[in-house]
């Protein structure tokens, strides 16, 4: 098997993701109170080029397009694709997804919608939702604090706006903050799912006295042996000096394939190919509670990074109420029919 | 003596009419009406009879109809359980409601500043028909953000300069505007025809 250093398949990973040709994408999905969703899809590139493949959602010729050349705030002209599909509901939305060719195919998305009804209102939720991609990771809750998820999650507009406005040195630091901790974070992620695959493909072979705890147990260890050499990752894991140092001088050089495979698997899953884009949701009524970004509006929006839906899933959601009026007359007929009968039975005693 | 004669005379002429009246009562009473329609008599009567205690009755019955479960217990008891159960409700929902848009306001001061900037770069994005009905253009109504309506003007002082800057370089190149002045011709044309 050809053995790859983990630095070299993160670099080529990397270098796949940014050489994309994909335009950049805001999503509106617009929910009506049947569950019936429009969504538009605003794209903007610098050439008049969008390809199908590189479009972030799903996205075919029965959508109804409308192509324009605009000037931006650069006074630079950028072509605008604006396109829009009314979905009769979340099911075909799902199906859109599932037969998505773009540019983030492959990857598990899914749209829920649940309209309850509360007698006195009836309340709407409408969720996108994107799956977890490695099954090993940690959440990245636990890597940062409350103020620090919060930095995370914020759109990247938000960031370079706080970044340039008044205490622009306390977000900076706030920046660098989050930066290490989510590098770490994702190290960790890295070094779990390296542990769960190298189980997987040693379990078996003759001399294998490797657990799922004892590799568990030890995954500080490695991350750590991994910052220390960061600077000759490289030349370190090609060596496999940095495998017998965690492993041991004998199980280094045996499962040394087998370990350079789950690096290498392990490094694809972490870092895999996906074209960013934004999301917004217009719900009907009155919003009631998010998790996204709302404005006085009620125009909610979330960035969709890679980043959120490593080792958790993603749920954009949103919910909403309007009144049901005929039963909030109806209630009233009632509570003065009983008021009524109560001193009807007054006056007659 | 004359006097007595005729006091005698009337005596007897009033004894005749008194015999008279009396044998013409006595063939009446022997000679009975024939009675026709006596039902309908009867009937009639009946009805003149009861009608007020009908009326009486009637006003009754809509009210015990309406508020006669008033007299029995247990739905008296559970419509008023009803009731208080269904303004419990409505104040719950009512303050859970209020608590989450509270919530919710303070996410949104949070990050206010960055949509407002978005939505002005991207009219599109705004004039969509449900942001036209949040608006609430409807009812003439239409709620700003103070950032937005700066920004506004801005652009719109912005295009004012641009606009003015366009008049003066029209202005300082003869064939420039002579060019327009063509083309604004020929539009004019156009409309006209059509």
């Amino acid at each position: 098997m050809k053995t790859k250093s983990l630095k070299l398949a993160l670099s080529f990973i990397l270098v796949m993701i940014v050489s994309c040709d994909e335009p950049e994408t805001v999503v509106t999905d617009i929910v009506h109170p049947d569950g019936s969703v429009t969504r538009r899809i605003e794209m903007k590139n610098i050439e008049n080029k969008f390809e199908t493949d590189n479009i972030q959602v799903p996205f075919d010729s029965t959508w109804i397009v409308k192509d324009s050349l605009e000037i931006v705030d650069s006074k630079d002209t950028i072509w605008v694709k604006r396109a829009e599909k009314l979905f009769r509901n979340v099911d075909e939305l799902n199906q859109a997804y599932v037969a998505d060719s773009g540019g983030n195919r492959g990857i598990p998305r899914r749209a829920e919608f649940n309209r309850t009804f509360k007698w006195f209102n009836t309340e709407y939720r409408f969720a996108e939702i994107i799956d977890k991609h490695i099954e090993n990771g940690y959440p990245v809750s636990d890597f940062l604090n409350k103020e620090e998820l919060k930095w995370f999650y914020s759109p990247e507009s938000v960031i370079k706006e706080k970044a340039q406005g008044p205490d622009s040195l306390k977000y900076k630091a706030l920046d660098d903050t989050v930066t290490n901790k989510t590098d770490m974070w994702t190290f960790k992620c890295l070094v779990s799912e390296w542990t769960a695959e190298f189980l997987k493909l040693t379990e078996g072979k003759a001399g294998n006295d490797f657990t799922k705890e004892s590799l568990k147990a030890r995954e500080d260890e490695l991350v750590k042996l991994l910052e220390r050499d960061e600077d000759h990752l490289d030349s370190l894991w090609d060596n496999g000096i940095i495998l017998q140092q965690f492993l041991g001088e004998e199980n280094g050089k045996k499962f040394r394939i087998e370990a350079d495979s789950a690096a290498s698997i392990a490094a694809n899953k972490v870092f895999f190919n996906f074209d960013n884009y934004t999301v917004r949701i217009i719900m009907p009524g009155k919003l009631i509670g998010t998790n996204g970004f709302a404005d006085s509006t009620g125009i909610l929006l979330w960035p969709v990074k890679s980043d959120y839906f490593i080792s958790d899933s993603y749920e954009m959601w949103a919910e909403s109420k309007t009144p049901n009026r005929w039963a909030w007359v109806v209630t009233g007929i009632f509570l003065l029919f009983v008021l009524a009968g109560i001193v009807f039975r007054a006056v007659r005693k | 003596m004359p006097g007595r004669r005729l006091e005698k005379c009337c005596k007897n002429i009033s004894e005749m009419d008194t015999n008279k009246y009396n044998s013409v009562i006595k063939i009446l009473r022997r000679s009975k009406p024939v009675m026709t329609g006596t039902d309908k008599i009867e009937e009639r009567v009946l009805n003149e009879i009861q009608l007020p205690r009908k009326k009486q009755v009637e006003g009754f019955t809509l009210f015990d109809y309406l508020f006669g479960w008033v007299y029995i217990g247990w739905i008296r008891k559970s419509l008023i359980t009803v009731s208080f159960s269904l303004i419990a409700l409505f104040i719950y929902q009512q303050l859970l409601i209020l608590k989450r848009i509270d919530m919710l306001e303070n996410q949104t001061s949070a990050a206010g500043g960055q949509f407002v900037r978005m939505n002005q770069a991207d009219p599109y994005n705004i004039i969509t028909t449900d942001n036209l009905a949040r608006l609430r253009l409807k009812t003439g109504r239409m709620a700003f953000d103070k950032r937005q309506l700066e920004e506004m003007m801005n652009s719109y002082n912005e295009m004012e300069h641009k606009y003015k800057d366009l008049i003066r370089i029209i202005e300082d190149d003869p064939e420039l505007k002579k060019l327009l002045e063509e083309k604004l011709s020929e539009n004019n044309k156009k409309k006209f025809n059509l």
